[in-house]
């Protein structure tokens, strides 16, 4: 099983296309789950990606904090992405829906 | 008043998180569409950072800081006893050169170790307490200190060192205790107020740089000068160290062997080693505190250097959540 909790991911999928800082990571992940992610729950995952070295945050602009994807963490995305198509695939395989 | 709350509920998060993120969770929680339901994940989230940080080394760590400082008052007495042997000697050598005079024994005797451990407290009680969230309780180091003291003077047969009758060393270092205490409040009141006239004074009250506040002001408007803050504290350390030698001879002497005339000199007399009054107890402090005045003294030294220690800067919150808003 992956190391990376549900929230940890969703900010790596959210930080894929460019960095982005907590308030536009908030909003993304809402788009992408329909549900918005809380400070305590985004700055969770946040402060564990930093310390894992799979994100890091960049300069302050404007009193706001981006974070971007480190070579390791877009592989880590990568790697654990791939699993997940491979997991889904061979389920609805099981299922016989494909 | 949302930002209030946003920036109280930051603070429950463990220290080395708010440092790195309180200003970015306190401008989302300022700016939230659901304030009640992200104040809770705020709190729930900070709950669980103290739970992940908690573990046994870093209590292990914490008492190893508790038990090194109630071995401080021990370490003072042996060091000093030693320290004093070395003053002695170095006056027995002397002779060999020519007449000595007895101040220049006593000077060598209380000098010696004075000039060694006096600086060495204010160095350890400034270093000692860094990043260690207890140490900014007040009560905490004179207690382990007390705590130490009170385990030397229980030594059977070496406890005289720190004073001839247990009970009064126990009484001496109770009220020394309770008057340390109550300077360390009086201080964090005073300094709270202390009106900054300068970049070194105001480096000496709070321990940083007049930048490093919080608004980047220096704090002009207080009322108390930084040189009033260090003369009320030197001059409370030295009623709270009297008090106690007071209370140490007025429980083992009479009133009459130790008159009230005398007693406020008995602790100054004592550290310079001096027997000296017409009462009992003037004629025979040396004999009956012994190291006492001289521990209590180094541990008061380095408790009020633990007291104005340099402190971290404070963590920075936003002070309008608008400004966090995203574009």
């Amino acid at each position: 099983m992956s190391d990376l909790s549900e929230p940890a991911m969703l900010v790596l999928i959210s930080l894929a296309d460019g960095p982005k800082h907590g308030y536009a990571m908030q909003d993304d992940i809402a788009e992408l789950t329909g549900e918005r992610p809380g400070p305590g729950t985004l700055y969770g995952a946040i402060r564990r990606l930093e310390d894992g070295g799979l994100i890091v945050a960049l300069p302050e602009r404007e009193r706001r904090k981006p974070y971007e994807l480190t070579g390791a963490g877009r592989r880590a995305l990568q790697a654990e992405l791939r699993r997940m198509r491979e997991l889904a695939r061979t389920g609805l395989r099981r299922l016989a829906v494909v | 008043m949302r930002d209030q709350l946003a920036r109280a509920a930051v603070r429950l998060y463990p220290r080395h998180v708010r440092d790195r993120y309180g200003e970015e969770i306190s401008g989302l929680l300022a700016a939230s569409h659901a304030p009640g339901r992200d104040l809770l994940n705020v709190v729930w989230w900070a709950v669980g950072e103290h739970v992940a940080a908690f573990s046994f080394s870093r209590l292990a760590r914490a008492v190893l800081r508790l038990a090194g400082l109630a071995l401080l008052p021990l370490v003072t007495a042996a060091a000093w006893l030693m320290l004093s042997t070395v003053g002695l000697i170095i006056g027995r050598v002397s002779i060999v050169f020519g007449e000595v005079a007895e101040a220049w024994f006593l000077a060598l005797y209380f000098g010696v170790p004075a000039a060694v451990l006096v600086p060495l407290a204010v160095v350890a009680g400034r270093r000692w307490g860094r990043g260690w969230p207890a140490a900014r309780s007040v009560v905490l180091v004179p207690a382990c200190l007390a705590a130490g003291a009170v385990g030397v003077v229980s030594i059977p047969q070496a406890g005289v060192v720190m004073g001839e009758r247990w009970q009064g060393s126990a009484a001496a270092i109770g009220v020394w205790f309770a008057g340390l205490v109550a300077v360390g409040i009086g201080y964090r009141w005073m300094s709270g107020r202390a009106q900054v006239a300068s970049g070194i004074g105001y480096r000496w009250m709070s321990g940083r740089a007049p930048a490093a506040e919080p608004d980047g002001e220096r704090r002009m408007s207080r009322r108390v000068p930084g040189w009033l803050v260090w003369v009320c504290l030197a001059v409370a350390a030295f009623v709270v160290l009297d008090v106690a030698h007071v209370v140490y001879l007025r429980s083992v002497f009479t009133g009459t062997q130790a008159p009230w005339a005398e007693a406020p000199l008995w602790f100054p007399l004592a550290l310079v080693g001096q027997d000296s009054g017409d009462s009992l107890a003037g004629r025979s402090l040396l004999d009956t505190l012994k190291a006492l005045p001289h521990v209590l003294t180094v541990m008061t030294v380095f408790t009020l250097a633990w007291f104005k220690r340099p402190r971290p800067a404070p963590t920075g919150v936003v002070k309008n959540s608008q400004d966090l808003v995203a574009a």
